[in-house]
């Protein structure tokens, strides 16, 4: 990488300077409620990019563009199973759990018995997964949140925290600790390194890629659901917005393209960046098309930052 | 030999398309009863039309060993730029021509973008073309943030009309396909084939790489601005939100025909077969009175078919 | 006047001298040889002269004048022309557009002219004379030919820029016997239109059959250069030899009646042929013979890496068929590769992670601290005296010896019961290297038993208990006792198969 710092301390200084812009632009914009609201905006964002960060840490192209999709496909199943009853929440999870991370390893069997590149296989999964959700939807919403699930998400938990914060926290340390303490982590940091070495060490390195998009679709599925909480129905495009930011995120958190290295604190910063971005970009009354333009653009200077190819020449 | 000279034939990129599509054809025959009148033929040609220059696009730029995901947002963009100028300088023939080779010119402008950041700036082709996708949406919406505009009678008459006898969008297709065999014989073409077949070998053979790989993506734009002056004559407005299908739908047409992803392997015939392989699903789904809830549902799951079918066909080939 | 001229050429790679006094000239209409085994550096010459590298010291004389080529393409506008092994064709286009690449004939609109291309290869095909030889379509996709067919291709792309000086450097290791014949007498054609041509090739009979003269290179230095009417082969291995016989470190004795761990069987796999030999519990057995043998292939078969053809493999006795990595591991069999940033390290990983690689899976739980790991790495980091700082450092910011050590550490902590060794000394500094020769010698003496394949001949000879030697893929001498010397392994080494 040219830039000198770590990625991750880069990230919580945008992010203080988005902070600190966003108060001289719009007085109360940093006050402590207002930043309670954009950490929980952000949270669904933040969990849905570990999915996509551990797709990228293992290498090979890696990179999952039917996250947003499968996102609103949680939702929808969530909200179908429970409808607005307490009781059967835990069995929606249990089946939103289970159902996404099929998905996703759908995705992982094309990439890697298929060798069909990651690119076209997740954008052809979204392709389907559109098509269920009109299907299941019949285009109408369908399902909605339990009031027990609101009061989880919404309602505060302690010193005015809503409980989605102390979710994500407890998130955010499993997923550390899944890359850090675990088999499983340093199988697909290896993977994602260098993909022969870790043949011939004996990792398992077909399994570790079909795991890892598996437990993307998981996390995303996740995230849908929990986002049921927040919104409280369900409609057709909840998560569609979510795919490129969570690219964004992750690679503002310092985790390389070309997989082998980046952890979720990173993306947790990164996650937080895009939310203040976004905030600020309303704050300035800059419309959808202007935001959708400013993360292209995003995107495409931190490529410049973080990751250009090598040049031909020796 | 006569059968070596078939085998060799059978061995090109789009045999396989050929055969699906020949296929496609019967089934689509026997559930339409008037598939082979005319009507219904030029019809149909207009429909698919788009996807089959968009996917021409697609295939000099994979060719070259890059891919285009914002494509179909070009089309959009594009769209939306023709529309509004239409609305600008129309109804009259000259100002909607005008805004005609403006749309073009915008179009090729995309493609230039995206060939330099991918070819001069050598940052990576999926990613790049995914951030300028979200740039290209972004401007179509600003430029027309509702779906409207009204193009004149006249466009779309000439669109689903006949110039000699012969249906306009023949004539397209008939000078699409003598512009694609010209270029088949430059020595842009043989070099593109060498930067995405072995991209040292023809460095080190002094091929100027980077060169054609922009050429490509400029070709790549200016096919998909082609497409959408079809569109227009057959939507005959304007949409922000229209191209967003064609990316995927481009290059399930090249996987299907044949064309590796890696580059260097296959060639436009091959797309254009597949574009019409996935127009013709998409009939055989209507007309099979496929109830309209899971039309998408089927139709996304054949494209997975088909890529992956794909995929299995040149991974075979190439080794 | 000499064509081509190199005047005492030095380059170093890193803390390797590869050429000390690279020195020779080249006249027109000769066909002359490079020859010295391996890293004597006449791989390097080469690319000096084609441009691909610079000298860091020396200069090079082309037609009297000095020149300092940057980039390949100036040498080739030069009037310099090079074959290597590794092609530089694209598989998907035609015969006919590979060797045009490039120089295409163009109508006046600058249009590929077809009918004139073809024709223009046609041409160059049937330089190569006869039908057997170059039997091939113009039309024909070069993905479809055999490698022999595509080399020719490649020689045919390189002639195709009418270059004065053509190198060919070991173009014809995959040409069969035809091929060889229809390509010497393409060289003599050359010869007689004034054309100089260089050859790097370790086949002694290609050498006595068409060279002229030859350049012997020992050690980076060119010892002398003979014409080749005059001398004989026994002569010129004499010259790669030397006069100096190094004094060779005495092993303790092993012990030759001890249990085969190993025994293989009429093995055959893409690059090697009819291969039999045992390996005895507590032996370091060598696999010399020039670079690219098939000795790097024998050990990935073995370690179910690369799929064999025929013959068998028995451990312990018993026949076994390892077809991954992962079996061989748990059978016991450790593979140490010598491309360490290709296939040895993971260079952005930390140590530990490294360290840790191989022992991942015979732990009993998945979830663990990394403490612990830690702990259960650092012996095996002790013992090879790793310098490291810190278990959290990335192994890209280690010296290339102790990178090698990580590779070798990795192994270690799995307790193999075989090794096999592809090169794994090449780049390392002395002192690294003798570590590594200790430690290999404790490992047998405790009952391991190692296969060691090493391009630098001596270094084979001072540790192993014997050598198999290689050629074309086949063992072709075996050596003990005091028949391992240097001489002996030259000339198993440049014998013809």
């Amino acid at each position: 990488m040219r830039v000198g710092a770590s990625p991750v301390v880069l990230a919580f200084i945008a992010a203080a300077a988005l902070l600190l812009a966003g108060q001289l632009l719009s007085p109360g914009f940093a006050s402590g409620a207002q930043v309670i609201n954009l950490l929980v905006v952000g949270s669904f964002l933040g969990i849905a990019a570990a999915g996509q960060n551990l797709v990228v840490i293992g290498g090979g192209g890696g990179i999952d563009l039917s996250v947003g999709h499968v996102m609103t496909l949680g939702a929808i199943v969530g909200g179908n199973i429970v409808n607005g009853q307490d009781g059967r929440t835990l069995f929606a999870l249990g089946v939103v759990l289970a159902g996404m991370f099929a998905v996703g390893a759908l995705n992982g069997l094309g990439v890697t018995f298929l060798r069909i590149p990651p690119l076209v296989m997740t954008l052809g999964m979204s392709g389907v997964i559109q098509g269920l959700i009109l299907y299941m939807t019949r285009g109408a919403k369908v399902g909605s949140a339990t009031p027990g699930m609101v009061a989880l998400i919404t309602g505060q938990w302690l010193f005015g925290v809503p409980g989605i914060l102390f979710i994500w926290l407890g998130f955010a340390v499993l997923m550390v600790l899944l890359l850090r303490n675990t088999r499983y982590g340093i199988d697909l940091y290896a993977v994602g390194a260098n993909e022969t070495v870790a043949y011939l060490s004996g990792t398992p390195v077909r399994l570790t890629r079909v795991l890892t998009y598996g437990l993307c679709g998981m996390i995303a599925g996740l995230s849908g659901f929990l986002m049921l909480g927040y919104t409280k129905t369900v409609y057709m495009s909840l998560g569609h917005a979510y795919t490129l930011p969570s690219i964004i995120a992750v690679v503002i958190g310092g985790t390389a393209l070309a997989g082998g290295k980046g952890g979720y604190v990173g993306t947790v910063a990164g996650a937080i960046v895009l939310t203040l971005l976004k905030a600020v970009l309303i704050t300035l009354n800059i419309e959808e098309f202007g935001r959708q333009i400013i993360f292209g653009v995003t995107l495409i200077i931190l490529m410049l930052a973080y990751g250009r190819d090598k040049k031909l020449r020796a | 030999m006569k059968l070596d000279g078939f085998f060799r034939w059978a061995r090109r990129p789009y045999v396989v398309s050929l055969l699906i599509l020949m296929g496609l054809v019967i089934i689509n025959a026997a559930l339409q009863r008037n598939f082979f009148r005319p009507y219904i033929l030029g019809s149909n040609l207009r429909t698919f039309l788009p996807l089959v220059l968009v996917g021409i696009g697609q295939t000099y730029i994979i060719l070259g060993g890059g891919i285009d995901l914002s494509i179909g947002l070009i089309v959009s963009l594009t769209n939306v730029t023709v529309v509004q100028l239409i609305g600008l300088w129309g109804p009259a023939p000259g100002g909607v021509v005008l805004a005609m080779c403006c749309g073009l010119a915008v179009s090729g402008l995309a493609g230039l973008m995206n060939g330099l950041c991918v070819a001069r700036l050598r940052l990576q082709p999926i990613i790049t073309t995914f951030a300028t996708g979200a740039v290209w949406a972004g401007l179509a919406l600003w430029i027309m943030p509702r779906p409207g505009g009204a193009v004149p009678a006249a466009y779309y008459r000439v669109y689903s009309g006949t110039l000699l006898w012969i249906p306009t969008t023949l004539w397209v297709l008939v000078c699409v396909g003598i512009v694609c065999s010209v270029l088949k014989r430059t020595r842009f073409y043989t070099y593109l084939l060498a930067a995405g077949g072995n991209v040292t070998g023809a460095f080190e053979t002094g091929l100027p790489v980077a060169g054609v790989r922009l050429g490509s993506y400029v070709i790549g734009g200016l096919f998909a601005g082609l497409a959408t002056l079809c569109i227009v004559g057959e939507t005959a407005s304007g949409d922000p939100l229209l191209g967003g299908a064609y990316t995927l739908n481009s290059i399930s047409a090249v996987v299907l025909g044949g064309t590796s992803l890696a580059g260097g392997f296959g060639g436009v015939l091959g797309s254009v077969f597949g574009a019409l392989i996935l127009g013709l699903v998409n009939n055989v789904i209507f007309f099979a009175q496929v109830p309209t809830v899971y039309q998408k549902l089927l139709q996304g799951v054949i494209i997975l078919a088909a890529l992956a079918v794909g995929g299995l066909i040149t991974r075979g080939k190439r080794e | 006047m000499a064509i081509l001229e190199t005047k005492q050429i030095r380059k170093h790679f890193g803390g390797v001298t590869a050429l000390d006094d690279g020195s020779f000239s080249l006249e027109k209409g000769e066909v002359h040889f490079l020859i010295g085994a391996n890293g004597s550096g006449k791989s390097t010459l080469c690319k000096i002269v084609a441009g691909v590298v610079g000298p860091d010291d020396g200069a090079v004389f082309l037609r009297g004048e000095r020149v300092r080529f940057t980039r390949p393409v100036e040498a080739r506008r030069a009037g310099i022309g090079v074959v290597y092994q590794e092609l530089s064709l694209i598989p998907q286009l035609s015969v006919a557009r590979n060797i045009m690449l490039g120089m295409e004939p163009r109508t006046r609109c600058g249009f590929i002219a077809r009918a004139r291309l073809v024709a223009r290869a046609q041409e160059m095909l049937a330089l190569f004379g006869g039908k057997r030889a170059a039997s091939m379509e113009p039309d024909t996709a070069v993905a479809r030919l055999a490698p022999g067919q595509r080399q020719i291709v490649e020689i045919l792309k390189v002639l195709a820029g009418d270059p004065e000086i053509v190198i060919f450097d070991e173009a014809t290791s995959s040409l069969h016997t035809e091929q060889v014949k229809a390509l010497f007498g393409l060289v003599s054609d050359l010869k007689r239109q004034g054309k100089a041509i260089v050859f790097i090739s370790h086949r002694m009979e290609e050498v006595f059959e068409i060279g002229d003269r030859a350049t012997v290179l020992r050690n980076g230095r060119a010892v002398g250069t003979v014409s080749l009417r005059e001398t004989n082969r026994h002569a010129i291995v004499r010259m790669m030899v030397g006069h100096e016989i190094a004094a060779r470190t005495e092993r303790p004795g092993h012990d030759l009646d001890s249990a085969a761990v190993l025994g293989v069987s009429g093995l055959c796999a893409a690059r090697i042929r009819d291969v039999s030999f045992e390996l005895r519990k507590g032996e370091i057995l060598g696999l010399g013979g020039l670079h690219g043998q098939g000795q790097s292939e024998l050990l990935l078969c073995l370690f179910g890496v690369s799929p064999t053809r025929c013959g068998t493999v028995t451990l312990h006795g018993r026949a076994v068929r390892v077809r991954t990595p992962r079996a061989a591991m748990r059978r016991g069999l450790a593979y140490v590769s010598g491309d360490r940033t290709q296939r040895g390290v993971l260079l952005i990983r930390p140590v530990l992670e490294n360290l840790a690689l191989c022992l991942l899976h015979r732990l009993r739980r998945g979830v663990f601290a990394r403490g612990r790991l830690g702990r259960e790495v650092l012996p095996a980091a002790d013992r090879l005296a790793l310098v490291f700082g810190g278990l959290a450092r990335p192994v890209n910011q280690l010296s290339g010896g102790n990178q090698q050590k990580v590779v070798l550490g990795k192994w270690l902590v799995t307790d193999p019961a075989i090794l096999f060794m592809d090169d794994p000394t090449k780049g390392i500094d002395y002192h690294t290297k003798e570590e590594l020769y200790a430690l290999m010698r404790t490992m047998c003496v405790a009952g391991a038993a190692v296969i060691w394949h090493s391009s630098e001949d001596e270094e084979l000879l001072s540790n192993c208990d014997r050598v198999l030697v290689f050629n074309g893929g086949r063992i072709v001498e075996e050596l003990r006792g005091e028949r391992m010397t240097e001489l002996e392994l030259y000339n198993a080494a440049l014998r013809s198969t």
